[in-house]
């Protein structure tokens, strides 16, 4: 799936020029004149890709602002820069914050096309990351507390045997919880289970 | 011949000569009062001794009475004459008493001839014949005294009294020189006015016998008057002796100095030149040169300002002055600065332009140089600060160009695709021509501003366009520092006197002061509410431009320091200190001001650029 592409700059021509390039390679764009405007109009960010095209220079709220803002966001939007006159130590603060890339204007097409679906791709798995741990944690709290319980000792790799005897259960019991569980959880090996209480978050008795 | 011949002989030959050489002398000087009144009274006195001669062999009553007469009304013009001169040469004498002495004398002269045979007598019945000096001649014999005589008696002491009093006031006003003429020339005619009086009234009351005799005294006044006339052509010949010398001092000093001196007689059309006149237009001294042969000489680029300068002082009452170029036939070229002073006539009408000439070439090319060197020093600056704003000037440069690369990638993608929807390329192609146009204009104001000529030519600039394409120029610089930059322009501003760059340069110093009054150059400093207002407004002849900041402000004790060169509060070292100091002289080039004044609400800083208004309406856009 394409994703969206936002792009914040204060200049009218290389806002509409930047918008057309990336709208001729067939991705959705949509155009701010400053960070300002673009954050009031998505105050809680994104569900769904989404790569922010940001001049680094902008009046009111910099450039550097709005990527510190998008990375407070619950799914950090990524940020491909772009400047008239970049200097280094901007440049590299924008590149430890997490930005995609840093490009100075004039830019190639393919320079741009290149960050920019290398930040819907960062985007995209982010939001399925949060996808998988939401749908996991949903799984987790189905489960009965002796199942969760029983949860927390399979993900140790304890043995049937052993988790009768810390649980002061018979092996018959453990085995019956463990089918459950597998089922609950919609897994079929102890390695995919471990996955999904990963990205749940979910690290045993507590 | 007897001593009687004799005498009147040679005292007639005396007065003739001396009225021919003093008639020639008025007819040379015609305003010489003192020459015209001496030749009227030897003349007089000419006529006084051909009456006497002629009363001596007269026998008949009758025609002796005639001459008498006749006698009288030259004696009256010998009287008037000596008066003349004591009046005209003494300048001392009350006037009243001057018009009363003649006006009496006047009266006497018509009594002379309404009353009796003549003023002497009423009727004259008999001639007796007497020996004087040893030879036979006629007097009165019985006769009747005509007591219109007092008349005449009264003009003479009114006349004497008048003499009197002149030479009294002459030898009161002290000098050696006047107090020899009042003593001398004034006693003498005193002493024989009296001599003549007694003389008269002596014969006229047939006291003693005798000829009349009026001649001789007179010939006395005549002499007396001679001697103090040659002496003043004496003084006058050293005199001139002495003006020659003055003058020939003069024209040394004046050559030494290079300067010329000229007069130009305004109703003739005579322009005199002296002789480093003639040398400063390099041309051989002579020939006679009128005010437009002089303008043959001058730079045809000064010929009407000093037309102007020339006709202001004859007509308008003002000083002269003026400044031109001469150009010499080898081609050179002098610089000359005149001044000069208009005399009059008693109308007011000018008469006589007279003034100094100065060769001030070597001022003036060290004048140029130094504007040359302003101008050098105005452009280094310029280019500095170019060199400051670099990263603004690349940042509104790359944005057209960006904008274009964008452009044209899309279209040839488009192209590529072999796409059928074609209005997009319109736009696309559009776009990219405005773009290019922007860049271009960039490019063209920056080069405007590194090129040394484009200053020369002065122009009328419209500060409000010189403002927007600033503003627009440093838009990366502004947005860098996150400060507002608001314009409110006066709607219809006339043109100002100078040149659009250097009103540029004068802006962006503001400009540039402002932004780092406010903060440093750092990108991620945080968002204040830090503001630059920028206004134009017009005045009486003038325009105001004000640029004003909510930083931290000026010291008091700074302020007027600002402007000097290299005195900068920048600190480490950024900045030559150059800025203010340049602006300044760059405004007061223009005839206008730059200063740091006392912001209204005391926040911040402000100043003001005042620029006259350019004499030609701007052209409309």
């Amino acid at each position: 799936m394409k994703g969206q592409v936002y792009v914040i700059d204060d200049d009218a021509s290389v806002l509409r020029s930047v918008s057309r390039l990336i709208r001729g390679s067939g991705y959705p764009v949509g155009t701010f004149e400053s960070a300002e405007a673009f954050l009031e109009r998505f105050p809680r960010g994104f569900n769904h890709p989404a790569c922010a095209v940001v001049d680094l220079h902008l009046p009111g709220l910099g450039g550097l602002e709005l990527q510190e803002r998008l990375a407070a966001l619950p799914i950090p939007c990524p940020v491909v820069f772009v400047s008239g006159n970049g200097d280094i130590a901007s440049s590299v603060r924008a590149m430890r914050k997490g930005a995609v890339t840093f490009l100075t204007k004039p830019f190639d097409e393919g320079d741009l096309l290149r960050a920019i679906e290398e930040g819907l791709a960062a985007h995209l798995g982010m939001i399925r990351d949060a996808g998988q741990s939401a749908s996991a944690r949903e799984r987790i709290r189905s489960l009965s507390d002796r199942e969760r319980e029983t949860l927390a000792w399979i993900i140790t790799g304890a043995l049937n045997k052993q988790i009768a005897g810390q649980m002061g259960i018979t092996e018959r019991t453990v085995k019956a919880h463990r089918a459950q569980v597998m089922d609950k959880m919609g897994v079929r090996s102890v390695a995919e289970l471990v996955r999904r209480c990963d990205a749940a978050g979910f690290h045993g008795a507590d | 011949m007897g001593w009687v011949a004799i005498c009147w002989s040679a005292g007639m030959g005396a007065c003739l000569f001396l009225a021919l050489t003093h008639f020639l002398n008025w007819y040379r000087d015609r305003a010489s009062w003192a020459c015209f009144s001496f030749t009227v009274l030897v003349l007089a006195v000419l006529g006084l001794g051909v009456c006497e001669r002629l009363l001596m062999v007269e026998t008949s009553p009758g025609a002796f009475s005639g001459i008498v007469r006749l006698g009288h009304l030259i004696f009256g013009v010998a009287v008037v004459a000596s008066l003349c001169y004591v009046h005209f040469t003494f300048r001392s004498g009350r006037t009243v008493l001057f018009q009363l002495a003649i006006g009496l004398r006047v009266a006497a002269v018509a009594a002379n001839y309404l009353t009796g045979s003549s003023l002497h007598f009423l009727e004259v019945r008999s001639l007796d014949r007497i020996l004087f000096l040893g030879e036979e001649v006629s007097i009165v014999g019985e006769a009747v005294p005509n007591p219109w005589m007092l008349l005449g008696q009264l003009a003479s002491v009114v006349q004497v009294a008048y003499v009197v009093d002149a030479s009294w006031r002459l030898w009161r006003k002290g000098g050696v020189e006047a107090r020899r003429q009042a003593l001398w020339t004034g006693g003498a005619v005193v002493f024989f006015f009296l001599a003549v009086m007694a003389y008269a009234a002596l014969i006229a009351w047939s006291v003693f016998r005798a000829p009349l005799l009026a001649s001789f005294p007179f010939l006395g006044i005549a002499l007396v008057i001679g001697v103090d006339i040659s002496r003043k052509i004496q003084r006058s010949a050293g005199l001139s002796r002495e003006l020659e010398q003055s003058e020939h001092r003069l024209s040394l000093a004046a050559s030494a100095a290079r300067l010329a001196l000229w007069e130009w007689d305004v109703r003739r059309d005579r322009l005199w030149i002296s002789t480093e006149g003639w040398n400063l237009l390099g041309v051989a001294p002579g020939g006679a040169l009128d005010l437009a042969g002089m303008m043959d000489h001058v730079h045809p680029e000064d010929r009407s300002s000093l037309d102007a300068a020339v006709l202001g002082a004859v007509s308008g009452g003002a000083d002269y002055e003026a400044e031109f170029r001469v150009v010499r036939p080898d081609g050179g070229i002098l610089w000359m600065a005149s001044t000069g002073r208009v005399e009059r006539d008693a109308a007011g009408r000018a008469v006589l332009l007279r003034g100094v000439s100065m060769d001030v070439s070597r001022r003036q090319v060290a004048e140029l140089e130094a504007v040359r060197q302003r101008r050098e020093l105005a452009h280094l600056s310029r280019v500095g600060m170019l060199g400051e704003l670099s990263g603004a000037l690349a940042h509104e440069l790359n944005q057209p160009l960006a904008a274009i690369l964008s452009n044209a990638q899309t279209g040839r993608r488009q192209l590529t695709a072999n796409s059928a929807d074609t209005g997009d390329l319109d736009e696309i192609l559009d776009d990219i021509v405005e773009d290019a146009k922007r860049a271009g204009g960039i490019v063209h104001g920056l080069r405007a501003m590194v090129r040394k000529e484009a200053v020369t030519a002065e122009e009328a600039v419209d500060l409000n366009g010189v403002v927007e394409k600033t503003l627009k120029l440093l838009h990366g610089e502004i947005a860098v520092r996150k400060v507002r930059v608001e314009f409110h322009p006066e709607a219809s501003l006339p043109g100002v006197r100078g040149s659009f760059v250097e009103m540029q340069q004068i802006f962006i110093n503001l400009i540039l002061n402002s932004l780092d009054a406010l903060r440093p150059v750092r990108p991620d400093a945080p968002t204040r509410g830090d503001r630059i207002e920028v206004a134009t407004r017009c005045g009486a002849g003038e325009v105001l431009l004000e640029v004003g900041d909510n930083g931290p402000g000026i010291p008091r004790e700074v302020q007027e320091r600002l402007f000097e060169p290299f005195f900068s509060t920048k600190s480490g070292g950024y900045g030559l200190g150059l800025g203010l100091s340049i602006s300044r002289s760059i405004a007061e080039r223009s005839g206008g001001s730059l200063e740091a004044v006392d912001p209204p609400d005391g926040e911040g800083a402000l100043f003001q650029l005042r620029l006259p208004v350019a004499a030609e309406p701007r052209e409309a856009p």
